[in-house]
C-alpha cells in the first residue's frame, strides 16, 4: 500500500493540472467571445489580436524601406547629415528663398498646414504630403510619378513650381558650398560641361536628401504601447498603456469588417497599404487624373528603379515590374495615405479640402457619388457619435517622429539662409491636437 | 513523471499559441483544387508569402490528373479582384509558361494581396488538349492561414 502513494500524488496533481488546462480552454472561449469582462477590460478574439499586432510599431514589425532598395546611401549617417544641410537650405532654390523644409515643416509632421503650397498655381494643386514614414512607400507624391525619396526631390528641385533650379545650377551651388561634404562621399565634383557627370552629381544630392528624410521614422503612440501591453511585449519597465472606451469603440469600428472597413486600406504599421484609390473627393479641377497619370510618369522617370541612377538590380524593382498602369480603376486614384501624426498634418486629402478631421470622416459617411464613376469606398452610414470615436482612436496613432531632436532642426553650424519671413521649426516636436482650425479657403483652387 | 512532463508541455505551448498567434512561417505554402469530373487537379504553390497580405509573391502552377499524371500547360491567364470591394488586383501579374517535361507548368509573378478579405482568382488553363477556367475565392485575414470558401471548374 505504501508503494502506491506516490503514484496516488502523481495521478491527484495529474488530475489538478487537466482541470486548470480545461479551465484555461474554458476562459479563452469565454474571454474571445465578448468585448468587456466584469473589470470593463476591453477584449479581443485572437483574429483580432492578430490583426492589432500587424498594425502596430515596435512589436516585431519592421517596415521594409523602399529607399534602400535604390539608394545606396540610404543608411550613411554621413549622407543623412548632408542632406540635413541640403533639406533647410534656401539657397538650393532659383529665388533663394525656398527650402525643403519650406513646404515640409519639422513641427508640423513634415508638411505645411496649408491647403496647397503658394507656388502651386496648376488648375489642380495637391496638399503637401507628410514625409514621417514615407520612405516605407514604394512610391512617391499623390500619384506615385517617383518610386524613391531621391528622384522625388529631384524632381521638386528642378521644378518651377518648388525650386526651380536647373541641375547645372545645384551642382554650381554644391561646388561653391557643398564641395568637402560632397566629394567626402561620392568623390570628384564634374566639371560645368560634363552633363553625363552633372547628371550623377544631381542624383547623388537627391540621395543625400533621400538619406535624411529616410530617417525621419514616426515615433510609437498610445496605439502602439497598448497593443505592446495587450500582446505583453512591453518593456519591463513601461507603464501600461491603456486606451479610454471611446478610443477602442473607435477602434472597433476602424477594423470592423461591417462598419469601417478602415483596415482594408490602412493597413500595416504606417496605416497604408501603398495602394492609390478613389475616393471622389473634389480638387475643383476635373482635370487630375491621379494615378493613372502617375503610373506612365513613374514609367518614364529617368530616376527610376529600372534607370541608370538607381542602384537596384531590375529584379528588386517588383513595384515597377508588376505596376498596374492604363486602368479606369486609377482615373483620379490619389496614394493610400498613413495615418499617423495626423494631428500635426491637417488640412487633409490630396486637395487639402478639408481643415479638420472630423470633415474628413464626415466625407466617408457620405462621399460624392456619380453616376459612372469607380469608387473605392462605400458609404460609412455611421452615427454622430461613432464618427467621434473613430477620431479619438485615430488620435492614438499620433507618436510624433522617432528621431533625434537635433535633425528636426536647421544643422548646427548651417549655412542655411532662412527666408525673412523664416520658417518656422519647432525644437521638439510633440504631437498635439489642432487649434481652432481655420476654414480653407479653398476658391483660389479653381 | 512523464505524463506530468507532458501536460505541463501541453500547458506552455497552448498558452504560446494563444499569445502569438500564427506567423506566416507557420500557414501553408500551396493548395489544391480538384475536378472529378474533369480528373484534374491544379496545385499553386510560393516559395515565400503565400496569400499574405501587402507581399508581393510569385506562384508556380501545376497541372495534373487526379492520379498525379502531369498535364502539360500551353497558356495560362491570371485575373483577379475583391467583388465586394469593386476593385480588381492592386498590380499587373505576368505568366510565364515552363515546358521542361514533368517539371512544366506555368510561374505568376507579380501578384499581391493589398487588403484583408475576400479575393476572387481565375486562371484560364490551356492544354494541348483543353481549356479550363478555375475560378476560387479565399478570405486572407491577418495572422490566420487563408480560407478557401469556394473553388469552380470549367471547361472552356
Amino acid at each position: 500500500m505504501q508503494s502506491d502513494q506516490p503514484k496516488s500524488i502523481l495521478w491527484l496533481l495529474t488530475a489538478v493540472l487537466l482541470f486548470l488546462l480545461i479551465l484555461l480552454v474554458g476562459i479563452k472561449e469565454y474571454s474571445t467571445s465578448g468585448d468587456f469582462d466584469a473589470a470593463g477590460e476591453t477584449l479581443w478574439s485572437d483574429e483580432e489580436v492578430a490583426l492589432l499586432r500587424s498594425l502596430a510599431l515596435s512589436i516585431g514589425n519592421k517596415p521594409r524601406s523602399f529607399e534602400q532598395q535604390t539608394n545606396e546611401f540610404a543608411s550613411s549617417p554621413a549622407a543623412a547629415a548632408f542632406g540635413h544641410h541640403l533639406f533647410f537650405d534656401t539657397d538650393l532654390s532659383h529665388s533663394g528663398a525656398t527650402a525643403c523644409a519650406s513646404c515640409h515643416h519639422p513641427d508640423k509632421a513634415f508638411t505645411d498646414g496649408l491647403v496647397h503650397p503658394p507656388t502651386h498655381l496648376q488648375p489642380a494643386p495637391r496638399n503637401t504630403p507628410t514625409l514621417v514614414g514615407a520612405a516605407h512607400s514604394p512610391w512617391q507624391f499623390w500619384d506615385g510619378r517617383s518610386d524613391s525619396l531621391w528622384s522625388q526631390a529631384l524632381e521638386a528641385l528642378e521644378s518651377p513650381l518648388d525650386h526651380g533650379m536647373p541641375r547645372a545650377e545645384v551642382i554650381q551651388l554644391i561646388k561653391e558650398k557643398y564641395r568637402d561634404e560632397y566629394e567626402a562621399l561620392f568623390g570628384m565634383l564634374p566639371a560645368s560641361d560634363d552633363r553625363a557627370a552633372i547628371d550623377r552629381a544631381f542624383t547623388n544630392v537627391g540621395k543625400a536628401i533621400g538619406a535624411y528624410v529616410a530617417k525621419l521614422e514616426p515615433a510609437p503612440g498610445r496605439f502602439d504601447r497598448y497593443v505592446a501591453g495587450l500582446v505583453g511585449s512591453l518593456d519591463s519597465d513601461a507603464p501600461a498603456e491603456r486606451l479610454t472606451k471611446t478610443e477602442i469603440a473607435g477602434l472597433k469600428l476602424f477594423i470592423s469588417d461591417e462598419k469601417g472597413q478602415c483596415v482594408s486600406c490602412h493597413n500595416g504599421p504606417l496605416f497604408t497599404n501603398n495602394d492609390f484609390k478613389s475616393i471622389n473627393v473634389p480638387d475643383f479641377s476635373g482635370s487630375d487624373h491621379g494615378r493613372l497619370a502617375g503610373a506612365e510618369q513613374v514609367l518614364r522617370n529617368t530616376f527610376n528603379c529600372f534607370g541608370e541612377f538607381s542602384d537596384s538590380e531590375e529584379e528588386g524593382c517588383g513595384d515597377l515590374i508588376y505596376i498596374k498602369q492604363n486602368d479606369p480603376e486609377l482615373t483620379a486614384a490619389f496614394k493610400v495615405p498613413t495615418l499617423r501624426n495626423l494631428s500635426l498634418t491637417a488640412p487633409y486629402m490630396h486637395s487639402g479640402l478639408f481643415p479638420r478631421l472630423a470633415d474628413v470622416l464626415r466625407y466617408y459617411n457620405h462621399p460624392l457619388q456619380r453616376a459612372g464613376d469607380h469608387l473605392d469606398i462605400a458609404p460609412l452610414d455611421m452615427f454622430p457619435h461613432e464618427l467621434e470615436q473613430l477620431e479619438a482612436f485615430l488620435m492614438t496613432l499620433d507618436g510624433g517622429i522617432n528621431v533625434d531632436p537635433k535633425w528636426l532642426q536647421p544643422p548646427e553650424n548651417g549655412r542655411q539662409q532662412l527666408s525673412s519671413s523664416g520658417i518656422s521649426l519647432a525644437t521638439q516636436v510633440r504631437p498635439q491636437r489642432p487649434e481652432s482650425p481655420q476654414v480653407a479657403v479653398i476658391s483660389s483652387q479653381h | 513523471m512523464n505524463v506530468l512532463k507532458a501536460l505541463i508541455l501541453l500547458f506552455i505551448v497552448f498558452s504560446r499559441v494563444n499569445a502569438e498567434g500564427v506567423t506566416e512561417s507557420q500557414l501553408p505554402a500551396s493548395e489544391r483544387f480538384y475536378s472529378d469530373q474533369l480528373d484534374l487537379q491544379v496545385e499553386i504553390r510560393a516559395v515565400e508569402h503565400f496569400m499574405a497580405i501587402n507581399q508581393l509573391q510569385h506562384w508556380n502552377v501545376s497541372l495534373m490528373r487526379l492520379d498525379g499524371t502531369p498535364v502539360v500547360i500551353e497558356s495560362l491567364t491570371f485575373d483577379g479582384g475583391m467583388p465586394a470591394h469593386r476593385h480588381g488586383l492592386p498590380t499587373t501579374p505576368k505568366v510565364v509558361v515552363t515546358d521542361s517535361g514533368a517539371e512544366s507548368g506555368a510561374e505568376i509573378r507579380g501578384i499581391r494581396f493589398s487588403m484583408p478579405g475576400v479575393w476572387r482568382l481565375v486562371l484560364g488553363i490551356e492544354t494541348k488538349d483543353t481549356g479550363v477556367m478555375l475560378q476560387f475565392e479565399t478570405d486572407l485575414r491577418y495572422g490566420q492561414a487563408p480560407s478557401f470558401i469556394s473553388a469552380e471548374f470549367r471547361e472552356l
